[in-house]
């Protein structure tokens, strides 16, 4: 045991070691092992609230004790003073407090006096306004507004005004991009109606048409149709074609006086443009499309400016009309796609490339 | 009825509208408030207005027109809180107040002493000029410490009392009233202050 506690003094550099028995090696490696790993291990530190609430109440307990010889001076719960500097200090205190004790009291006029008093014997005497705004005269006193706080509105203002001035700014610079863009492509179409397509003209001007005056011949072959697209769709998409080209055809000769009135907005370009046999045949399809779209369906509220919205939205009613009949158990087939067309990419682009 | 404790004069004229006993209360009080205010916005013509708005305010708020007066049982502190709101708002209309956080010692370091020596004779107000002495430097104490020195012996609250109003804690107080006392012994006696 004694030479255990030696072994035990070496590693910790204690005094009183004598000489090690010869066999002891063995067990001070194994202890500085130990106490090697115990070394090793990471110090573990209290929370750091913990050190502010013990320096805290620290503060607090200095804060406490340097208010020994006020509490003393004015008999506010003393506590004996412990130190000649806090008995030193509470005499100067002392001294102090009876010198403002001593200072002779100040009183109002006496006709303040008397008008207060008047008041009070008028008890429907209102309140000056302005005098407590509705708020209870004896309300805890209002804090200031804080600076910071002041500051960091100023500065959300700011933000807020600078992004709502470059927003409006935005809008209004942004207008005459949308008028440019609709220009060109009023050139751009007028360039395409200067060919002699007749029925493309019609089927625009059939969507000009108010909704009441919509071609109501076409909507019964398309009615008859129905049912089998329903029992099957893809026969559907075949009745829809022929129908499609045969009431282009058909509204083309049913709407001079609308292909007259749309000669007359496009006249000023025709003698200007030239004839375009691939454009023309596009113009043709989608005349084709428009036409057999709007026999089925009410009259659409869009202008020739909203061409290309137009287009967009046919194409997707022609797709619902066709996926009306369709299970969850029917195969897949693709949708309003005209036989003769393949087109080179899906969606609004597929429309692109329709015109 | 001169020696009626407050509440049953606020009795006396709330329940039966004496007149009488209104005026006994603001007579037996008027030091009090006026010092407070005359101390605060350090204006004579000022104070005589804000002492007016106070009552005016008490006499709403004891009339149930507004205000919540419910007899808590200490009216001079009920009109002295009435009174400090009426000063404040005055002062921050003018810019003469900045509330700063509890616990902010108004840039003095708490362990400061007082010099290690004893009570000076000087300071004994023996004279008008000291008396002016005083109260000039009452005036030029910070607003919190002033604020405490007057309702302190001006309108002879207690800590507690005073803690209440101002909306701080009794150490925080007591601490104001110390550092008080110091500065204004540091302007009485300059050499108290090397």
């Amino acid at each position: 045991m004694h030479d255990e506690l030696n072994a035990i003094r070496r590693l910790y550099g204690e005094p009183g070691i004598s000489d090690p028995p010869p066999d002891a090696q063995a067990v001070p490696a194994a202890l500085a092992e130990m106490k090697a790993a115990l070394d090793a291990l990471p110090p573990q530190r209290p929370d750091a609230f913990v050190i502010d609430a013990v320096v805290a109440a620290a503060g607090e307990a200095a804060w406490a004790a340097a208010l020994g010889p006020i509490r003393q001076v004015y008999d506010e719960e003393p506590e004996p003073l412990v130190s000649a500097q806090a008995e030193s200090e509470a005499a100067v205190l002392a001294q102090m407090k009876a010198a403002l004790d001593r200072l002779p009291p100040q009183r109002p006029d006496l006709a303040v006096i008397d008008a207060v008093v008047a008041t009070a014997a008028l008890p429907s005497r209102p309140v000056p306004v302005g005098a407590t705004a509705g708020r209870a005269a004896d309300r805890p006193a209002r804090a200031a507004p804080r600076r910071g706080v002041v500051a960091a509105l100023s500065a959300v203002f700011a933000l807020v005004l600078v992004f709502g001035g470059g927003l409006w700014l935005s809008r209004d610079t942004a207008a005459p991009r949308e008028i440019a863009s609709a220009d060109r492509f009023e050139a751009e179409k007028q360039e395409v109606d200067a060919a002699p397509l007749v029925a493309e003209g019609s089927a625009e001007d059939a969507l000009e048409e108010p909704a009441s005056a919509a071609p109501t011949e076409v909507t019964g072959p398309l009615a008859a149709a129905a049912p089998q697209r329903t029992a099957s769709p893809a026969p559907a998409n075949e009745i829809v074609q022929n129908e499609r080209a045969r009431l282009a055809d058909a509204m083309a000769a049913d709407v001079p006086a609308a292909s007259a009135r749309r000669d007359m907005t496009t006249a000023p370009a025709a003698p200007n443009a030239a004839p375009n046999a691939e454009m023309a045949a596009l113009s043709a399809d989608r005349a084709k499309v428009e036409g057999a779209t709007l026999a089925s369906e009410e009259a659409l509220p869009l202008t020739d400016g909203d061409e290309e919205l137009q287009l967009l939205y046919l194409r997707v009613r022609e797709m619902q009309a066709a996926q009306a009949g369709l299970g969850w158990d029917t195969p897949l087939v693709p949708l309003g796609i005209a036989p003769d067309s393949v087109p080179a990419a899906t969606g609004w682009m597929q429309v692109r490339v329709q015109r | 009825m001169e020696h009626l404790p407050d509440e049953a004069l606020v009795a006396a004229y709330v329940d039966h509208g004496d007149e009488r006993a209104f005026r006994l209360l603001v007579e037996r009080h008027q030091d009090r408030i006026y010092g407070y205010l005359v101390g605060m916005v350090r204006d004579r013509e000022v104070a005589n207005d804000l002492f007016q708005e106070t009552f005016l305010r008490a006499i709403a708020a004891m009339q149930k027109r507004r205000g919540s007066y419910e007899k808590q049982g200490r009216w001079l502190g009920w009109v002295m809180r009435i009174a400090r709101n009426a000063a404040l708002d005055h002062l921050r209309s003018r810019k003469k107040w900045q509330d700063v956080d509890s616990g902010d010692e108004e840039g003095t370091s708490f362990f400061e002493r007082l010099p290690d020596e004893g009570p000076d004779a000087t300071i004994l107000l023996d004279t008008a000029e000291r008396v002016e002495e005083l109260r000039a430097a009452v005036e030029k104490l910070p607003p919190e410490q002033r604020e405490v020195v007057l309702l302190r012996h001006e309108s002879e609250l207690t800590f507690r009392e005073i803690a209440e109003i101002t909306d701080v804690s009794i150490n925080t107080a007591l601490g104001r009233m110390r550092y008080a006392l110091i500065n204004l012994r540091k302007t009485l006696i300059p050499d108290a202050a090397k």
